[in-house]
């Protein structure tokens, strides 16, 4: 199930799970497969009447053990809902479960990095409307992780650190801040809305964070996710990815826990499209500049409160 | 055709875990307890694994 083939040219795999092709898509909310099995209803992939947090393992996989893994993570039993609209509790509960899988799937032999991330709106590709994230576990060191291990080398130190306090010091960026907690559009962002979501402390991953830090962190998802919701009065389509310290080897001394968004959408209504410059050059043709659309972000937030 | 795959380095070169790393698998078992959260595990039908995960006086305001 899956075959990796390596891209000589882009000088980086690719997963062929041509099985995925069957996934469910897109259903009817009385059939949807992340709901509860409730009495007299279909029999879902949760076979109990009610649940707060779920996580099992993908019926359609783009890895499997022994080469890596593929799991949901359900956010709540009700089909609607976000991040957002979670009461705070169930969102810091969701960052113990971040924790336990990252840990667990980590400590394989044949797991060398753990993704756990979000695809939210049909603009991003989801498949299914209800709440809910999924995780990934490479048998590989993928190339977004590698590139921030080789600015940590590049930048002597802590590339997210070091940009973090970048961001502090010029401030202009800046969409919420907390004791523990900094989320800003970062300086050379690639879409319109990108916003980081970073520790102040060096923290490696989840492991590493106090019970504080992982409330700090729920809470500025939460935060984050209204003041995107709130920026059209819609709710905003995105792709969260949880970035943490590779899992095999000798933990990096670089690797700095931090949550990316990266949201499509460049206005109301209008997407941002990978098209020539971003896929025949790699080179992002931006729209928007970070300044201004912190601004923006920062009032919704505000107003998101 | 189907086309060599070519491993980058450090593909699946085995290393020593990280410091306080447990190699171990988890097998299926009762309760287990973490921070705020326990957890039980269930095999499906199929043979995939489910957990589910509670907090115990979780606030519930939908």
């Amino acid at each position: 199930m899956g075959d990796l083939r390596y891209n000589e040219l882009r000088g980086e795999q690719v997963d062929y799970a041509i099985h995925r092709q069957e996934r469910t898509f897109l259903p009817e909310p009385e059939q949807c497969p992340l709901c509860p099995t409730r009495p007299g209803g279909p029999v879902t992939e949760i076979p109990h009447p009610a649940f707060e947090i779920v996580v099992f393992e993908n019926r359609f996989p783009a890895f499997v053990e022994p080469h890596g893994a593929a799991e949901v993570v359900v956010y709540t039993d009700s089909h609607e809902g976000s991040l957002g609209t979670l009461p705070a509790e169930r969102v810091d509960s969701l960052m113990w479960v971040w924790r336990q899988r990252y840990q667990e799937l980590g400590a394989r032999e044949d797991v060398q990095y753990v993704l756990i991330f979000e695809n939210r709106g049909v603009e991003v590709g989801v498949t299914l409307h209800h709440p809910h994230g999924q995780i990934y576990a490479y048998p590989f060191l993928p190339p977004v992780p590698e590139r921030e291990l080789q600015a940590d080398e590049r930048l002597g130190g802590c590339a997210v650190c070091a940009l973090l306090a970048q961001e502090l010091a010029d401030s202009r960026r800046v969409v919420y801040e907390s004791e523990q907690v900094v989320v800003y559009v970062p300086y050379a962002a690639r879409w319109a809305f990108e916003a980081h979501v970073v520790l102040k402390s060096h923290r490696a991953s989840l492991l590493d964070c106090a019970p504080a830090e992982l409330s700090s962190l729920a809470d500025a998802l939460r935060a984050l996710v209204r003041g995107y919701d709130a920026l059209f009065d819609a709710p905003f389509p995105y792709v969260m990815a949880v970035h943490q310290a590779p899992t095999q080897g000798a933990a990096p001394t670089g690797s700095h826990l931090h949550v990316e968004f990266y949201p499509p959408l460049r206005a109301a209504g209008k997407l941002k499209y990978l098209a020539g410059s971003e896929q025949g050059a790699g080179t992002f043709i931006a729209d928007t500049l970070p300044e201004e659309s912190a601004v923006t972000l920062r009032e919704a937030i505000a107003r998101g409160a | 055709m189907r086309w060599e795959t070519a491993e980058p380095p450090g593909a699946g070169d085995p290393q020593s875990s990280q410091p306080g790393r447990s190699k171990e698998p988890q097998q299926p078992s009762g309760e287990e307890q973490l921070g705020p959260i326990s957890f039980t595990r269930e095999v499906k039908d199929d043979g995939r694994t489910l957990i589910l995960y509670r907090r115990s006086g979780e606030c519930r305001d939908g």
